[in-house]
């Protein structure tokens, strides 16, 4: 019987700075070492099941990544916790088991901490995430506008650290990443003094007819 | 000690392109020890993903962090972006594990792997604050380079306090001992650098005698190295490597790294599964690579390769098989391989024309190409390299055109079975080398290069084909047959602004042109072709392969090419 093996991890410090790409690679590695029952895909190219999470940007820390990966046996989640070995930085926080999931919801609100070295950045970020910009993305070579504001769910500011969330995935909506390449575009002291760029949680939005619903992932 | 990486900023490391390339921290790295005897840092004179997928680094790393004695941590050649920012925040070079920088340790051990990295290894010390000429340094770490492409030291003599004639794995252990011996007993550099000139293999410039090259004769008694360090960028060869044997049974007159690391010695296939096995276990990487010059010579591969099928680990694991002869090994090894996947085939024919595979000693044939072709146009290889040269010796028309007709027969006998494979073909011109029969041949001059490529791809079908500059073929013959006055060209290049030669698109001609002009240096006169009872610059290295084997092979070539009665 075939089933998921949902893992959450951090990525912290350095490792922050490692491609998504990258980190795919060394994830399939890293399950490679300790011998994961993974179910294979058919095909030329035999590559395990495993889904990822919608990509981090390169330099966003993260205290809420997961992939899924489909296995063939039962395996203890918390032998892949204590033995799943990732490059410093990175950490299992936790394993569960879980039904195969049909589909996958793109639309997410996400949590995000952004660490300034002085709270007058801060509150000059805070001000520019505030103010209803538009914000110009050059996508597939088109020039395309959005409206920071349809981002933005929730800010607030605590001393030298902006914490907002946003959702994304959802149409005519710019991601996190754009709003915070626009932020640190914005002007030099936001983006010389910006310290650390941390996702704290995600949060799948089910869509329904004529409603919208969370469901807390992380 | 302050950690170096902590001095840079989010937003500057956002600025640079793969930032991952500088900050360590990879699964298996080794972190630096607290108070060693001996503090290493291994420099891969080119950018993290080329410097991590050699096997030198790795096997030096290895052996070296065995030691409790010793600190070996790793630097690589910084991107021109990152330069810039070090330059600009007046930061040293650091090293990937500690964030030291590279002037606090006690030596350097730079692989010297091709040419086109000496204005890298400059900018290096330039970016470490260390004094580009040995002369100048009274202190600080001790620079020691070895490699092939430093089997002719000279060219880099001015740069390096030692530099390593052969091969390592004995010699480094050696160099270490003397350099904690000499640290506790307070010797000054020049002291230690005489010390150093006593071991075998070592060249001291500043105290020069006739060195022999050091061979690991223990080889095939030798556990390859296990625990590879997972890179966090991806690498040139994205897989697990492991060194079957060492040495190449062939005798090709043109091929410096097959006389560099002579004898042939194999390790036993039994031993290698062994350690395939760990190092697959230890790194989780899809891909094992069988490596060595010639990797179809052999003489276990089919048992080697059966062993790996019958051992194998996960479902998606595949074996690369990089150098391959087109022999009857291959065709053996290909018809019996049915299980192993692998994507790609890459094969050196070298020489269009049979007359001239006689003459460089490329023993195969067209029959046996042909037949290798046959097998490897099944389904499971989707791709086809091929390799040529042009320039070589003794080459008149008929025989670069033969190249073109042996491509157009490949391209045919491909197609017809699956139209849409990939089959890329290679250009290189000829580059005479130390130390191999062909040292004493002219190399080709740039317009004539030229006009040989041309011709080659005017005389092809459907093939593409790409090729190396011409200018960097001269290049590359300059250093690697010069002589202490080529130090200056390389230094006057480096300050032109040359970094990065063998990058396309980082390679500045003008930084090499002002820098022969500047320097006065006549290429020609590196380039052209030697008389066989000439004293050659580099004649004071014994390469256990004796200079009157070198000339009968010449002279067998010539006769060969019917210059010779």
């Amino acid at each position: 019987m075939k089933k998921n093996l949902t893992v959450y991890y951090e990525k912290t410090g350095f490792s922050r700075y490692i491609a998504h790409l990258d980190t795919t690679d060394i994830i399939c590695k890293a399950l490679r070492r300790i011998s994961l029952p993974c179910a294979t895909t058919s095909g030329c190219h035999v590559r395990p099941k495993i889904q990822f999470g919608s990509a981090l940007p390169l330099g966003h820390a993260s205290l809420c990544e997961k992939f899924m990966v489909v296995i063939e046996q039962d395996v203890d989640p918390e032998y892949v916790k204590q033995h799943l070995k990732l490059p410093e930085g990175m950490r299992v926080t936790s394993a569960e088991i879980s039904e195969p999931e049909k589909c996958r919801d793109n639309a997410e609100k996400v949590g995000y901490n952004l660490y300034f070295l002085t709270s007058l950045a801060a509150s000059a970020a805070e001000e520019y995430l505030k103010s209803d910009q538009h914000i110009c993305v050059i996508k597939k070579g088109r020039k395309k506008s959005y409206r920071l504001s349809e981002a933005l769910v929730s800010i607030s500011l605590q001393d030298a650290i902006v914490k907002v969330v946003f959702r994304q995935g959802v149409k005519n909506v710019p991601s996190a990443s754009m709003v915070i390449n626009a932020l640190t575009n914005s002007s030099e002291a936001v983006r010389d003094n910006l310290r650390l760029v941390e996702r704290t949680f995600t949060t799948t939005i089910v869509m329904r007819e004529n409603s919208v619903e969370s469901k807390n992932t992380c | 000690m302050c950690d170096l990486r902590l001095s840079l900023t989010h937003s500057e490391l956002m600025q640079v392109e793969k930032p991952a390339r500088y900050l360590g921290g990879e699964t298996n790295s080794v972190p630096a020890k607290r108070e060693p005897a001996l503090r290493v840092c291994l420099v891969f004179p080119d950018l993290y993903e080329l410097g991590m997928s050699n096997l030198a680094v790795k096997i030096f790393y290895e052996q070296l962090n065995l030691r409790d004695d010793v600190s070996a941590e790793r630097a690589f050649a910084p991107w021109v972006d990152f330069e810039k920012l070090l330059l600009k925040k007046q930061l040293k070079l650091f090293s990937l594990e500690s964030g030291r920088p590279l002037s606090d340790f006690d030596v350097i051990f730079v692989t010297i792997p091709y040419e086109m990295t000496f204005t890298n290894i400059l900018n290096i010390l330039y970016l470490s604050q260390i004094p580009l000429r040995y002369l100048q340094r009274n202190h600080g770490p001790l620079i020691i380079g070895g490699g092939p492409s430093a089997s002719n030291p000279l060219p880099l003599a001015a740069f390096f306090d030692a530099i390593l004639i052969g091969e390592g794995e004995e010699a480094i252990e050696e160099i270490c001992d003397c350099i904690i011996k000499s640290k506790k007993s307070d010797l000054n550099v020049t002291d230690t650098r005489k010390a150093l000139s006593e071991i075998e293999g070592l060249w001291v410039d500043q105290f020069p005698k006739s060195v022999k090259r050091r061979v690991l004769k223990s080889f095939s008694c030798t556990k390859a190295p296990v625990n590879h360090i997972v890179p966090n960028v991806r690498t040139v060869h994205n897989r697990a490597t492991i060194e079957i044997f060492r040495g190449c049974a062939q005798g090709c007159r043109f091929c410096n790294a097959g006389y560099y690391y002579r004898p042939v010695r194999e390790r036993k296939a039994s031993c290698l599964i062994d350690a395939s096995n760990e190092l697959l276990q230890n790194t989780g990487e899809e891909a094992l690579g069988l490596l060595s010059l010639s990797t179809t010579d052999y003489s276990c591969l089919a048992g080697l390769i059966e062993g790996l099928e019958n051992t194998r680990l996960y479902p998606e694991q595949t074996v690369s098989i990089p150098s391959m002869r087109m022999s009857k090994n291959t065709i053996q090894m290909l018809e019996n391989t049915s299980k192993i996947k692998s994507t790609g085939l890459t094969f050196a024919p070298e020489a269009g024309s049979q007359r001239l595979r006689d003459i460089i000693r490329k023993d195969i044939t067209a029959d046996e190409i042909m037949n290798v072709i046959q097998i490897a146009k099944g389904e499971k290889y989707r791709k086809i390299k091929l390799y040529f040269m042009i320039g070589l010796p003794f080459e008149n028309d008929e025989d670069i055109l033969a190249i073109a007709d042996l491509i157009n027969k490949i391209e045919k006998t491909v197609r017809y079975v699956k139209p849409r494979r990939q089959i890329n073909v290679s250009l290189s011109g000829f580059i005479p080398k130390p130390f191999t029969p062909f040292q004493w041949a002219g190399q080709n001059s740039i317009e004539e290069l030229k006009r040989k490529r041309r011709l080659v791809i005017a005389n092809l079908k459907n093939t593409k084909c790409s090729w190396r500059e011409e200018y960097l073929c001269m290049l590359e013959a300059v250093l690697s047959r010069g002589d202490k006055k080529t130090s200056e060209l390389i230094e006057a290049a480096w300050q032109n602004g040359a970094r990065f030669d063998g990058w396309n698109e980082q390679f500045n001609t003008e930084a090499w042109e002002k820098a022969f002009e500047t320097t006065k240096i006549d290429s020609a006169l590196y380039t052209g072709e030697k008389k066989l009872d000439s004293k050659l610059p580099w004649s004071f290295v014994d390469f256990n392969t004796p200079i009157s084997y070198l000339k009968n092979e010449y002279l067998m070539a010539e006769k060969k090419a019917g210059e010779l009665p």
